[in-house]
């Protein structure tokens, strides 16, 4: 006779390894997607259970889906507040363990074992500098991929500000995107208006005419093939069933069904599968971070 | 096929035979007779980014002296000479030994443009197994890469000679991410 206690021996984990286990079940954790259909006690615990690993293990998310999407993603306004605020603290904090370090060497310079014992705690901050390091460069290159976009999609981002569209811009950009968005527009207008369009006619000075034969405004390839990972749902939320999310009924697995628009065809995406895809197709599941490109 | 793309914009000046519908007056120069009209059925050598407009834009039914043949454009396309039968057959025969960069050198981008204006099918399946045959040709030519062979300024092979732009852009990506891929597994 078999009686199953996998469920008491969980509660017991729980109590007992409180730490360990909120940094496991978190991995997959869309703390700071705004916009994000959580509801209101959702989002309360999402904010209480944030901690520097799973922030970063966000951020890393969000700048592969960054780089290998066709269109500009929304910006983490929270994540990125808080990542940069750490980036702060850590940076003063570094250097207040070096002032403790100088003393240190001039106080007790001459006896070896003085000197043995600096250079053994030189070790964490080395570490310390080498990961703040790694994480600037994330920052650094996930900014620089957005930019990249923002020049190349200046002129469709301007129809978001324009017209009452489905995403406001300052919701899309950072404050500091959008300035750089409005400014280096303003400068490539001029430059384009002194050189060669005020000697055309009036009728085709536009620069975003979409009327003509080649439509000047490019849109992101909405239709680019990407490559996703299919990591389903938070593991922590399995209280509310995912209404998307069916289960096969020949090999039990759990998958998302999504329809290909332009096949009229259906595809499964099993959860742990890596598939290439049309964007247009994972585009919602990217956002509400049910896949991942890779 | 943006508004910036350059080869898009090469692509788009190819010449493509038409045939007016119309007499114009003072288009001559399109035949290189400045300041002469235009006659009917004359044929012509236009730019495919003006002939793929007059073909689809009408002219008034009036000057063709015919009241129901409003449909009819200024210009006939004719089919170039890059999509004659003796091409389409002979890529399927053998994409791979096909030299495309000798028919044209945008032949994707122009039979891309063609398909879409006429609504061809069967161009579309002839294209899409062209492109699937010939795109395992280019992997295997990227991937083989020998590094001392590269430094010294291998000769490249005669397949090389024969993609067109689009595929040189396959080509290179690809070589260059094999290549990289290469680089760093050896040295670190």
């Amino acid at each position: 006779m078999n009686i199953d206690i996998d469920d008491i021996l969980a509660d017991l984990d729980r109590d007992t390894t409180a730490v360990d286990s909120s940094l496991i079940s978190q991995a997959h954790n869309d703390t700071t997607i705004l916009g994000s259909d959580g509801d209101e006690i959702n989002k309360l615990r999402q904010i209480t259970n944030v901690s520097p690993v799973e922030d970063f293990q966000t951020l890393m998310t969000h700048w592969r889906n960054e780089r290998m999407s066709p269109e500009l993603l929304p910006f983490p306004h929270l994540l990125m507040q808080r990542t940069l605020r750490r980036v702060q603290e850590q940076i003063e904090h570094i250097e207040m363990l070096s002032m403790g370090y100088l003393d240190d060497a001039s106080g007790s310079a001459d006896t070896a074992d003085g000197r043995s014992a600096a250079l053994m705690s030189k070790l964490p901050l080395l570490g310390m500098e080498a990961d703040l390091e790694r994480l600037k460069f994330v920052l650094r290159s996930f900014l620089r991929c957005r930019l990249a976009k923002i020049d190349k999609h200046s002129l469709y981002l301007r129809q978001f500000s324009e017209e009452g569209a489905a995403i406001p811009l300052d919701e899309l950009l950072s404050r500091q995107e959008l300035e750089y968005h409005e400014r280096h527009f303003a400068i490539l207008l001029k430059l384009l208006n002194n050189s060669i369009l005020r000697h055309l006619p009036p009728e085709l000075q536009a620069i975003d005419d979409n009327d003509g034969s080649v439509k000047m405004v490019e849109e992101p390839e909405w239709s680019r093939f990407v490559f996703v990972f299919v990591n389903g749902p938070d593991p922590r939320r399995q209280q509310d069933p995912d209404p998307r999310l069916l289960v096969s009924e020949t090999t039990g697995q759990q998958f998302y069904p999504v329809t290909i628009e332009e096949l009229q065809e259906e595809a499964e995406l099993a959860i742990g599968g890596i598939y290439v895809m049309r964007y247009n197709v994972v585009r919602e599941l990217i956002l509400e971070n049910k896949v991942q490109l890779i | 096929m943006s508004y910036y793309d350059i080869d898009d914009i090469l692509a788009d000046s190819t010449k493509v035979p038409c045939r007016f519908n119309y007499n114009i007056p003072g288009l001559g120069y399109l035949e290189g007779n400045i300041g002469q009209d235009i006659k009917k059925n004359a044929k012509v050598e236009l730019p495919l980014w003006l002939g793929r407009v007059l073909a689809i834009v009408g002219g008034d039914s009036e000057s063709s002296g015919l009241e129901d043949d409003e449909a009819l454009s200024f210009i006939e396309l004719i089919t170039p000479e890059l999509l004659a039968p003796r091409v389409i057959n002979a890529i399927k025969s053998g994409p791979v030994s096909l030299d495309v960069r000798s028919i044209n050198s945008h032949f994707y981008a122009l039979a891309v443009k063609w398909a879409t204006l006429f609504n061809d099918r069967n161009l579309v399946e002839v294209l899409n197994y062209m492109l699937l045959e010939r795109s395992q040709e280019i992997r295997n030519h990227a991937s083989s890469t020998d590094l001392d062979n590269l430094a010294q300024g291998r000769d490249p092979s005669t397949f090389m000679l024969t993609l067109d732009e689009f595929e040189k852009v396959i080509y290179r990506s690809s070589h260059e991410s094999c290549k990289d891929m290469k680089q760093w597994m050896v040295q670190k």
